[in-house]
């Protein structure tokens, strides 16, 4: 159990609907899923919009209410703290969000921000000591000493992430969840970003699950890739393996569909027909169903299991069952 | 002259700025470029480089904003458009050229059905029945691939998806038949999937009408797909300009080189991403010379002027002093330090 910094178990958040014609039925965002993290690796986890993955993250850090399932944080049955415990593994869980705009108090300084949490979780005692330390993070991001009584509308949005990043750091979690980390941010100062992140990761032997819609970056900086369907991962393997070698038809579609900076490259795309459909009434049987190229007669009606076709690499299609 | 009659649109010396309470902003300061007959130009650029303004001059909808053209021409089919009335200009706009925007949502009016707007569209420029308008809007929507058109026709924004509004997007601008398509981050709100559908699209509706595409975006990947020539922008400027090729083979502006460097490759394996330095400069204070200059590490005293263009033949032009060598190319250990 210990290899596992976080484990998730048919996890499930469901959102009620209280108007309209689809009363007294739910959005299932997360929709029993189940998956573990090994201590100090990047699971990268990717899908697209609507699959629930920036739910899963939130459910992991129990910044979202659970449906049912459990969630383990090192060993330890979170799904249902609260009060001092829960607050207590916030310590080993942090969060990096996606808009380096809304993610920050505009009223607060650098400092109060960095030194918020150290404050809450009592982790420095003098106004000196906090000081000392919010320095040495906003070091450790690449931010300058001269920044600290700066506020967020003094930066750029990279700048910005950093400073995210530092407040996320503060506790010293186990953890950190980046949900598109680098989404908002240009292209030249994503690669400042990610590299940032990287570099921590290693440095820190942190332990970060890192949610995004762009599968090159994703494959840059993962380990570990699930792709997510509709409220569930469809498939998850080590990094090399799940793009060299991707086997459930949503994977082979989703890779075929990145566009390749190479000119000379054209995309080979394996269409997809139609759009995702709703998470209120998702299909039965395989989810993908509606929209697969290769749908034979089971899918239609039985959710398929999670196969392991290799060492690492699950999938839960009913073309990797062996009795088909 | 041949050439001249490939050429569908030329910016020339385009300078468009913004007034606004705190200073002059050059959003758009000197601009070339040239988009022949039945290509796709791609403009790329990072936020602030000036690309989506000079759309909005071509389409002359700068009149809610601050901005301003202050100088140069915009020929369309060899006429300047810049010095046309306000009358003739909304003429040309969904005639002759017409706009995709990023957000379908908020381009398409919401309390509107599909087919009505599609038909106003039609009968704002051609002297049509009706009748005859809905049977265009309806071939159109056929067109571009959407399910159940005819139902679609009576549906309003809301109820589709945001490929399916993309598609409306693009059946709307191209009803008309326009001669240039300027598509300003047309897939950037969109999923991966669906954004490749609409690639393939808008590069099938090309072959088809013959229409000549503007393509602003910042993914280089989609460029790469979907482009001909491409032009980077900087700060304003055009930084270079070549065929897709000749940019993404061998980029010769250290601000091309850098981006192209900057993203992630899958099955590359690089532990770390070349990263520029510093972030884009503040328009208000543009940095003296080279506006890249501070960023970049080819960077030499020369650079305190600003560089003219380089041409590196078959119309490969960059704005720099000390250019990338061409891909093969040794260079001195002394250029590379100096």
């Amino acid at each position: 159990m210990d290899d596992y910094i976080l484990r998730a178990e048919n996890l499930q958040v469901y959102y009620p609907i209280h108007t309209g014609v689809f009363k007294n039925s739910y959005v299932k965002a997360v929709d029993y899923v189940s998956f573990e993290v090994p201590r100090g690796k990047v699971f990268g986890i990717v899908g697209e919009s609507g699959c629930g993955k920036s739910t899963l993250g939130r459910a992991v850090c129990r910044l979202e209410p659970i449906t049912g399932g459990k969630v383990y944080l090192d060993g330890e049955d979170i799904t249902t703290l609260s009060g001092d415990k829960l607050r207590a593994i916030r310590k080993k869980i942090q969060m990096v969000f996606q808009d380096p705009y809304a993610s920050l108090n505009p009223r607060m300084t650098v400092f109060q921000i960095i030194e918020e949490p150290l404050r809450v979780h009592h982790l420095t005692h003098s106004k000196e000591e906090s000081e000392q330390r919010v320095l040495a993070l906003m070091r450790q991001v690449g931010l300058d000493d001269y920044q600290l009584n700066r506020y967020p509308h003094e930066f750029s949005g990279g700048q910005r992430q950093r400073i995210g990043i530092a407040r996320a750091l503060a506790v010293e979690p186990e953890v950190i969840v980046a949900d598109e980390p680098v989404s908002a941010l240009d292209v030249s100062i994503q690669a400042q970003v990610l590299n940032l992140l990287a570099k921590l990761q290693k440095e820190l032997n942190l332990t970060l699950i890192f949610i995004s819609h762009d599968l090159s970056v994703v494959e840059h900086i993962s380990d570990q890739v699930g792709v997510m369907y509709l409220g569930n991962f469809v498939e998850a393997a080590d990094k090399d393996e799940l793009y060299k070698n991707p086997l459930h038809p949503y994977t082979q579609a989703l890779l075929s569909a990145i566009p390749i900076p190479d000119p000379d490259k054209r995309n080979k795309l394996i269409p997809l027909e139609g759009t995702i459909p709703s998470a209120v009434n998702p299909p039965s049987g395989c989810k993908f169903h509606t929209r697969c190229p290769k749908c034979m007669e089971c899918c239609r009606t039985i959710a398929p299991k999670r196969y392991q076709v290799s060492d690492n690499h699950y999938v839960y299609c009913h073309l990797y069952d062996d009795k088909n | 002259m041949n050439e001249k009659d490939d050429i569908i649109l030329k910016i020339d010396n385009l300078h468009t700025w913004f007034h606004t309470d705190s200073g002059i902003v050059k959003a758009v300061d000197g601009v070339d470029l040239t988009l022949r007959k039945g290509h796709t130009l791609g403009i790329v650029g990072e936020s602030g480089s000036g690309k989506s303004v000079t759309a909005l001059s071509v389409m002359g909808l700068l009149m809610k904003t601050k901005g301003k053209i202050e100088d140069g021409a915009i020929y369309l089919d060899g006429e300047d458009i810049v010095t046309f009335p306000e009358d003739k200009k909304r003429e040309l706009r969904g005639g002759k050229i017409s706009m995709i925007f990023q957000e379908p949502m908020t381009s398409l009016n919401p309390i509107m059905k599909i087919g009505d707007q599609i038909v106003e569209a039609i009968r704002a420029h051609q002297k049509v029945s009706d009748r005859e308008a809905r049977e265009q809007a309806l071939s159109m929507l056929k067109l571009t691939g959407v399910p159940r058109p005819e139902h679609m026709m009576r549906e309003y924004p809301f109820e589709l998806s945001g490929g399916q509004r993309q598609r409306v997007m693009i059946a709307m601008a191209l009803v008309c038949k326009p001669e240039v398509l300027i598509a300003d981050e047309p897939t950037t709100a969109l999923d991966v999937t669906i954004q490749a559908q609409i690639l393939e699209l808008m590069n099938q509706l090309k072959k088809e009408t013959g229409t000549s595409i503007l393509f602003i975006t910042h993914d280089l990947g989609v460029v790469a797909q979907v482009c001909d020539d491409v032009d980077v922008m900087y700060c304003g400027h055009i930084v270079e300009q070549g065929t897709v090729r000749d940019i993404f083979k061998s980029p010769r502006h250290p601000y091309t080189k850098g981006l192209l460097d900057s993203i992630p490759r899958i099955g590359e394996g690089r532990d770390e991403l070349y990263s520029i330095p510093g972030n884009v400069p503040n328009p208000k204070y543009m940095p003296e010379g080279c506006r890249f200059a501070p960023r970049c590490a080819r960077c030499t005293e020369a650079c305190k002027k600003e560089p003219g263009f380089t041409d590196f033949g078959h119309g490969h032009i960059c704005r720099c002093w000390n250019p990338v060598p061409a891909e093969g190319v040794q260079e001195s250990e002394g250029t590379v330090n100096g």
